[in-house]
């Protein structure tokens, strides 16, 4: 998640930027925009076997979190990017048509009028993406995660397994050994608990903010 | 004498804030035009993204054609990628995914459409504004969970009533794929539904229709591209579903229509595949890409009928 966070935040939010106040109306937006739409509707397979080849692969990373962070970045990437260009065609135009009157340059207004506006949105956004990742589990099964847990088959709680990761291999083994189907449960319970924390913080975001502008 | 210096020290400032807001001039100024092409290069991230995925499967592909002839892939009903003699027909596969897929949808379309004719036409604002939130959490649930759910809970419950039934089958992780889909279908249709002007249900209840007349031969008429692609996006989402499927159908590759028996779909095939040791540039190795590129074609190709449809389908109010 170390990963996943700065890539995805400032890559998102980036791209919103560009797309809704400097690219100009025409082609190039809306290929990337239906680009955008596309990638959102990508089965995450996919994106696992994408991860699999450039950053397990061809860029011989050995280090596995950095690969699976990475993968799922891409992942929720186009969501991020959706909720954030939301979030700053919410902003009043008007607020930053002040802020031209008052002489400021295109990137002061962004910086000190849109982003800090449009904040409460894209980080309810974000926070939203972020609970998708950490349940994602079928691409970090195509980038080789299991291979770490062939080594602790036992089921040890190693720094680099995910818990749907877990939860999967114990479901998949738990009719060789009883216990492992309360072992899943269990995690299942922890991996909800923190689901439902995450998106508890993404609306009360929401709901305080919302009535600002 | 106090105010004398300190106006003295004021003329300094006043010239150390020139030079100051010359400096700063040059900096904005190239920060102006430096953000735009950062920002330019964030937004090819999400092209790349595209390209490399479309590269990678692609060149694979076409190296894996090389082994293993396109008709004999598309045609083949067998498929044993581990035998002495491999042979790779990938209609098993696409057979248990469609196969899974039916199934979410008859659960998740009727279910789905009731739940967001009640939301949008007969529910009130305060059930409204809890089952809502509902729906979300039950969109947010991880898929390995669903699994978990489908493996340790549906499939015991449909065995004690079906006993024919296999240990693991494809009937269980449809139904609940299905289960998962409803949320995407219900808010997708209920925003269909809902943005169907107030005016056309008035006019339907002032030619004496009934609140249910008004829903099904007007509302939903009305509606129809949205809740279409609606169902078109569920389908592509369960077909892209890979772990409800990997862990309760299991691995078999029946080519058969029977719901009973464990069938593999294409995503359960390439978890199997990647997370068992296939040596890279081994034929099997090279299926992986192209199982995943039949299925990504067949995402995409769903996701822009989808698209198509409600564009070109679309009445405008």
């Amino acid at each position: 998640m170390a990963v996943v966070i700065p890539v995805t935040v400032i890559i998102g939010i980036g791209t919103a930027l560009y797309l809704e106040l400097y690219i100009k109306r025409g082609s190039i937006q809306s290929i990337i925009q239906t680009n955008i739409a596309n990638l959102a509707g990508v089965p995450s397979i996919v994106y696992g076997i994408l991860g699999l080849t450039v950053f397990v692969r061809a860029m011989d990373f050995g280090n596995i979190v950095l690969a699976g962070g990475l993968t799922l970045s891409l992942l929720i990437l186009p969501i991020v990017i959706v909720a954030a260009q939301e979030a700053v065609r919410s902003v009043p135009q008007h607020l930053s048509e002040a802020s031209y009157g008052m002489g400021a340059t295109k990137w002061q207004t962004i910086r000190r009028i849109i982003l800090p506006a449009a904040l409460p949105g894209i980080l309810t956004g974000s926070i939203l993406a972020l609970s998708r990742a950490i349940g994602e589990t079928a691409p970090l099964t195509v980038i080789g995660i299991p291979a770490l847990l062939m080594a602790h088959p036992g089921g040890i709680f190693d720094k680099f397994t995910a818990l749907p990761m877990q939860i999967y291999y114990w479901t998949l083994d738990s009719s060789l050994v009883d216990e492992y189907a309360n072992l899943a449960a269990a995690t299942i319970i922890v991996l909800l608990l923190l689901l439902f924390i995450l998106n508890s913080v993404a609306v009360l975001i929401r709901n305080k903010f919302q009535q600002r502008l | 004498m106090t105010s004398n210096s300190e106006a003295r020290k004021s003329t300094v400032s006043v010239r150390e804030m020139i030079e100051k807001k010359k400096a700063t001039k040059i900096l904005s100024k190239f920060k102006e035009k430096l953000v735009p092409m950062t920002l330019f290069l964030f937004a090819m991230v999400s092209i790349l993204t595209t390209f490399g995925i479309i590269y990678t499967l692609f060149s694979e592909t076409v190296e894996f054609f090389k082994r293993v002839p396109i008709t004999d892939f598309f045609t083949g009903t067998v498929l044993r990628p581990l035998s002495q003699n491999p042979e790779f027909g990938v209609l098993p596969l696409i057979n248990g995914t469609l196969i899974s897929s039916i199934i979410a949808m008859l659960v998740a379309g009727p279910i789905g459409l009731m739940a967001a004719v009640y939301l949008s036409e007969y529910a009130s604002d305060r059930v409204r504004r809890v089952l809502k939130p509902l729906l979300e959490i039950l969109a947010g649930i991880p898929t390995v969970v669903y699994g978990f759910f489908a493996f340790t809970f549906v499939t015991p419950i449909i065995r004690s009533v079906w006993p024919d039934v296999d240990a693991t089958n494809i009937l269980s992780p449809g139904i609940v794929m299905g289960i998962m889909i409803i949320p995407m279908v219900a808010s997708l249709s209920e925003d269909a539904m809902s943005s169907v002007p107030k005016s056309m249900r008035e006019g339907a209840f002032a030619l004496g229709a009934t609140p249910l007349e008004s829903t099904f031969k007007v509302v939903i008429p009305a509606a129809l591209s949205g809740i279409i692609a609606s169902f078109i996006l569920g389908i592509s989402r369960a077909i892209g579903e890979t772990m409800i499927v990997t862990i309760a159908s299991g691995s078999s590759k029946n080519f058969t229509f029977d719901v009973t028996e464990s069938m593999q779909t294409m995503t359960a095939y390439i978890v199997e595949v990647a997370g068992g040791d296939a040596p890279a540039g081994s034929t099997i190795y090279f299926s992986l890409y192209a199982v995943a590129m039949t299925l990504f074609v067949f995402t995409l190709l769903m996701n822009l009928l989808a698209r198509y449809v409600s564009r070109k389908f679309r009445e405008e109010y």
